[in-house]
């Protein structure tokens, strides 16, 4: 999995229909900021620290990646076991350290399309430093990736 | 990527009631927002108190279910729309992929967390929305979706994922097209049909409603009588989220504000001009009013959730010096609802009366 050191911002660019009444009484939409704005970069601030916590989770061995990548979606796992058409208690167990080594490939595949990860997402994590970019191409569905890191290309003068 | 030429792409408050509207402009139909959403299901309040949300507080539903606008505005209008469910998404696509390929955009229902032109923190697990195919090539589909300025390109494989995720509750691959569009719509009929819809969903009959204690205004009741107890019942981070979630729903999930009552509002100005009744344009702005108070009170409730602390380990401590205003705050706002639900109980009782006689 790629993290980028410094994690996602908002941009402040977010803009949505919003009704109102003018001055004349009528009311019509209008393309405007939410009045939640405000609060969608706390939603990033609290992503990176749900990061944190639960990558100091995985790397104590508390939690597999299935459950990992579970708990950082806010996917319980009734919920993945009906996407992924498994009984609730067989996604528990894989969401265990020693379960989730008694998962096939094929099931690690059809967990990584329901997180939206690669397979080889589920066995490492590349950290990128802030002026670095990677970029990933992938083979065989996601089993294997191939990862290049590489100095920010400069964004051209507008 | 080109999307299909003449079809012109415009954003909306929701997605149902913009890809329905987008839909029937390209087909020559020119039709509201305000208009389709009134037609196709008018503002509604469900306290699914056995649905858990994302912040595991109850969901809150404040339309009717998806789908609805396509259905009933088919119904209301005499559109005839091709709904079909395919049994893998591969096949849905192939289906796509020749409608697109003679110039007929297709709707999709699918679930917004793929929808990777979205800014992350909108990309939510709801495998509800709906958005428009109006392009493709062999890796992808130009996508009309109502809550993004432009149309968007995305990939073949993240539409596959969004369109079949077995999900609880999910149409999975459905399709939806429009076959035919009648020559002339009755939109009087159409919306006088539509606001008594709006009133009987809004409110049940007196032993209908005692049973069903969760559906409109009896639903509003409830939800304010359970707020009282969000204090006592949940804590820190979940509820700081949770009434953060409530306002967003009420305010930014699709509504246009004012948990739909604003756009409401809208399509009653609208009928008033296509019934001449000035009466009708009173109620309309009576449920504006109605809709800018709402608003409001989902400010208070951001203002509030805002002050509790973002951590855990920091909410008992912080509890002990503030937590009487915290429960003050959310008693006060609790009191608002209950207000809300009998201003909607009066209007729509005045509303009923007045449908009857609209002409």
């Amino acid at each position: 999995m790629i993290v980028q050191a410094k994690g996602a911002r908002y941009d402040g660019g977010w803009r949505l229909v919003m009704y109102d009444a003018g001055p004349d009484g009528k009311c019509s939409p209008e393309l405007r900021k939410s009045d939640m704005d405000a609060e969608i970069e706390v939603y990033y601030l609290q992503r990176e620290k749900e990061f944190a916590r639960l990558h100091g989770r995985l790397f104590a061995g508390e939690l597999s990646p299935v459950g990992f990548l579970m708990e950082l979606q806010r996917l319980s796992p009734e919920e993945v076991a009906t996407r992924m058409r498994l009984r609730p208690g067989v996604v528990r167990r894989h969401a265990t350290t020693a379960g989730f080594e008694s998962a096939t490939i094929e099931i690690l595949r059809r967990y990584a399309r329901v997180f939206d990860v690669a397979v080889a997402d589920f066995f490492h994590f590349v950290e990128v430093p802030e002026d670095l970019a990677a970029s990933v191409r992938q083979g065989q569905g996601g089993l294997v990736e191939h990862v290049r890191v590489a100095p920010k290309t400069p964004e051209p003068d507008r | 990527m080109m999307p299909i030429e003449s079809y012109v792409h415009q954003v909306g408050s929701h997605c149902e009631s913009g890809t329905v509207r987008n839909l029937l402009k390209h087909a020559g139909v020119e039709v509201s927002e305000p208009m389709v959403f009134a037609l196709g299901s008018g503002p509604a309040f469900y306290y699914l108190f056995f649905v858990k949300g994302p912040s595991t507080m109850p969901l809150v539903g404040l339309r009717n279910t998806p789908g609805s606008i396509f259905k009933r505005v088919g119904k209301l209008c005499g559109v005839d729309w091709s709904w079909r469910q395919f049994s893998t998404a591969r096949k849905a696509m192939a289906k796509a992929d020749a409608l697109i390929d003679r110039g007929v955009p297709v709707a999709a229902q699918v679930e917004m967390f793929r929808m990777k032109y979205l800014p992350e923190f909108l990309r939510v697990r709801a495998p509800f929305h709906f958005i428009a195919l109006v392009g493709r090539d062999p890796t992808g589909y130009a996508v009309s979706d109502p809550y993004h300025a432009a149309v968007s390109r995305l990939e073949r494989d993240d539409l596959e994922a969004a369109w079949e995720t077995h999900a609880p509750m999910a149409k999975d691959n459905l399709l939806v097209h429009l076959r035919k569009t009648p020559k002339r719509i009755d939109w009087k009929w159409a919306a006088r049909e539509a606001i008594r819809h709006s009133c009987s969903t809004m409110l049940l009959p007196a032993g209908v409603g005692r049973l069903f204690f969760f559906v409109g205004v009896e639903g509003m009741r409830t939800f304010a009588k359970q707020m009282r107890r969000w204090t006592t019942r949940y804590r820190g981070v979940r509820l700081r989220e949770g009434m953060l979630f409530q306002a967003v729903g009420f305010e930014d999930q699709g509504t246009g504000g004012g948990a739909f009552r604003l756009m409401y509002g809208a399509f009653l100005q609208e009928a008033a001009e296509l019934f001449h009744s000035p009466a009708l344009g009173e109620l309309g702005e009576r449920y504006i009013a109605h809709g800018r108070d709402w608003r409001k009170a989902s400010r208070t409730l951001v203002e509030l959730a805002r002050t509790i602390p973002m951590e855990d380990e920091r909410y008992d401590d912080w509890h002990r010096q503030h937590g009487r205003e915290l429960s003050d705050g959310v008693d006060a706002l609790a009191g608002r609802f209950e207000t809300f639900a009998e201003v909607e109980a009066t209007f729509y009782r005045d509303l009923r009366r007045l449908a009857s006689r609209l002409r």
